[in-house]
């Protein structure tokens, strides 16, 4: 099995000391070289149509907290099922959240663009059952 | 005139002149003559030679219109050979009017032409008199035990002449629903009395009734004497009072109920709306606490306790200590909603603004220094009657707001005003901060954890403590705002 590691990854959560942990952790597990993590989701959406727009490869997971201020990641979703083919056959949605509810798991569930809901913390196990599940 | 002394033929029932009713008579056609027994003159009121005999003077006991009958009658019964029965009314001399039954039969030389009519005639004006009385006696039994039912009725009821809407009787019940004296409403005019509420009700309802004979439980509102409006349900049945048509009403009067309805209505809906709260809440402070929680988690699986001085170890311990902060933070908002809801069960009393702005001011100190923000006071009101918990509460909330959401290159210049308008004290708050887009973020700006800017340290809490508790006291709160420009909210207390 070769290491070929994932282009990049980008994480959308308003909590900073979360991006600092799933950056680091992101990191230590060695799957990706390239981790960007933005606060908000209108940021996010910006970056994903400038990626399209600048001819430049989207990340190939996003990692997506739901409860955000303005915009949530339910309104985040909303407005990425709009985007290009092209951005959203190369990327994959992970719902990263903390919240454990049933109801915010069979919503992610309804999103065809969601590949797994998974509650935080994100571990390196976890990381790498993705990559070998997905990739 | 042999004949005319000739009794044979009816004296033959000697037993039936004993009946003073029946009488009967012979006519001879040829010769226009009548043979009355004696009771036939006493039934027709006249005495022997008084009667000429003739079929003219016989057809004169008879009313004008029905003579031509009669005498038809009489001479097909000849012509034909046959016979005939029919009732009759007779005009006695005194003008006294009987009822009788007529019987005839043609007789004697039936092949030729010699033939004779014999009859009998039979008062029945008695019988008549006896039948009416009896079906009078019962139908004076049975409008006595109509009325009785009437009255003992537990349903308000009503009768009501049809033809001139004038009130025939009502019951008891009746009186108490309305709150009016029996005397005055009998004898008055539905109109007159105003208790339909509306007249256009009152159409519907008696063209529905007048085309169907009949309406069952008819929804509408009506009035009583001090112009109280009831809801009710109206049934009605046309029925006849002295040979006129009149109405049969039963009203239900449903207020409470309707009432009852209503209040459950309002109460489900207010546990509803609690329950879609507490649910929200749990939701979010689980979220709120379990966040920093699993971050604290992570943040010490990165500790490296055998590199004590390691530069990423400083990050790390930075990081648990925002997250502690995250997760005191959460509690005091716990604490703050329990110490609001004690608020609520304190009474009321009256405190002067002043007294709480300056005790609120002084608790935002530092963030007023920091911020070196410019606090104006226009205190037009001085005083209101209010739990003090509560007024703390939604000015420390707005004020904290406004201190929070300033624009980087202005000074941030707080105007604090009240004043009195109509039935409310009005607690005005105006800021200069970077303002509010309400086209876009007006429904959720008072909703529960609703953070609507992205940077700062808002928690989407203080607007909703402030509206929940304005609106248990029967106010309201109202919000201006344009972006870049400011923001004002306006409480609303009732008197």
């Amino acid at each position: 099995m070769h290491s070929n590691k994932l282009d990049s990854i980008l994480l959308i959560d308003d909590d900073e000391i979360a991006n600092f942990i799933y950056t680091k952790i992101i990191a230590n597990t060695n799957i990706s070289n390239n981790v960007k993590s933005l606060q908000s989701a209108s940021e996010a959406l910006e970056y994903l149509k400038n990626c399209y727009s600048d001819d430049k490869n989207p990340p190939e997971i996003i990692f997506l907290d739901i409860n955000m201020p303005l915009m949530s990641g339910w309104d985040f979703l909303d407005h990425y099922q709009k985007l290009p083919e092209d951005i959203k056959s190369k990327t994959s949605i992970f719902m990263l959240s903390s919240s454990v509810y049933q109801e915010d798991l069979e919503k992610a569930n309804s999103y065809k663009e969601v590949e797994d809901y998974i509650t935080k913390p994100l571990t390196q196990d976890k990381l790498l059952e993705i990559k070998k599940k997905y990739f | 005139m042999k004949k005319l002394s000739d009794k044979s033929s009816v004296l033959l029932f000697p037993e039936m002149e004993k009946n003073k009713t029946l009488g009967v008579w012979k006519w001879l056609p040829k010769e226009d003559n009548f043979f009355w027994s004696e009771n036939l003159y006493k039934i027709h009121g006249t005495k022997k030679g008084n009667f000429k005999g003739d079929l003219k003077s016989y057809l004169d006991y008879f009313p004008k219109d029905d003579r031509e009958e009669v005498k038809s009658r009489f001479l097909i019964a000849l012509n034909s050979k046959s016979s005939f029965s029919f009732h009759q009314d007779i005009i006695l001399p005194d003008k006294t009017t009987k009822q009788v039954k007529l019987w005839g039969a043609a007789i004697g030389d039936i092949e030729g032409d010699g033939a004779e009519l014999i009859g009998s005639c039979l008062d029945i004006t008695g019988h008549y008199k006896l039948v009416e009385k009896e079906i009078e006696k019962r139908m004076i039994a049975s409008e006595e035990r109509f009325y009785k039912a009437f009255h003992i009725s537990p349903t308000p009821e009503a009768i009501v002449n049809l033809k001139t809407g004038n009130v025939i009787n009502v019951n008891n019940r009746f009186e108490k629903l309305v709150d009016l004296d029996k005397k005055k409403i009998v004898d008055q005019n539905v109109d007159k009395l105003h208790f339909w509420q509306k007249s256009s009700e009152k159409q519907k309802f008696l063209d529905k009734l007048i085309k169907s004979g009949r309406v069952e439980q008819y929804e509408t509102l009506l009035q009583t004497k001090y112009g109280e409006i009831k809801n009710i349900m109206i049934s009605g049945e046309i029925i006849e009072v002295d040979k006129e048509k009149a109405a049969l009403l039963m009203i239900f009067d449903v207020t409470e109920r309707k009432k009852a309805e209503k209040d459950l209505i309002t109460l489900t809906e207010d546990l509803r709306k609690t329950n879609e709260d507490l649910r929200q809440f749990a939701y979010i402070t689980s979220h709120n606490f379990r966040g920093p929680v699993v971050n604290i988690n992570s943040l010490l699986e990165f500790y490296d306790r055998s590199k004590e001085i390691d530069p990423g170890n400083k990050e790390i311990i930075d990081n648990i200590e925002k997250s502690v902060k995250q997760l005191q933070n959460t509690l005091q908002d716990l604490i703050e909603l329990v110490n609001v809801k004690e608020g609520e069960s304190t009474g009321d009393r009256t405190v002067k603004f002043e007294t709480v702005i300056n005790s609120v001011l002084r608790s935002l100190d530092k963030t007023i220094r920091d911020t070196e923000a410019k606090i104006e006071l226009d205190l037009q009101l001085n005083k209101i009657k209010i739990k003090k918990p509560i007024l703390e509460s939604i000015i420390y909330n707005l004020v904290s707001n406004a201190l929070k959401y300033f624009q980087v290159d202005y000074k941030p210049v707080i105007k604090i005003r009240t004043f009195t308008t109509g039935n409310y004290d009005v607690l005005e708050v105006q800021d200069n901060g970077i303002g509010i887009d309400l086209t876009k973020y007006g429904e959720k700006l008072f909703g529960l954890y609703q953070r609507l800017h992205q940077t700062g340290e808002g928690k989407g809490l203080g607007l909703y403590i402030i509206k929940s508790q304005v609106e248990s006291l029967g106010g309201k709160i109202e919000v201006n705002s344009e972006v870049g420009s400011g923001t004002k909210f306006s409480v609303y207390f009732p008197h």
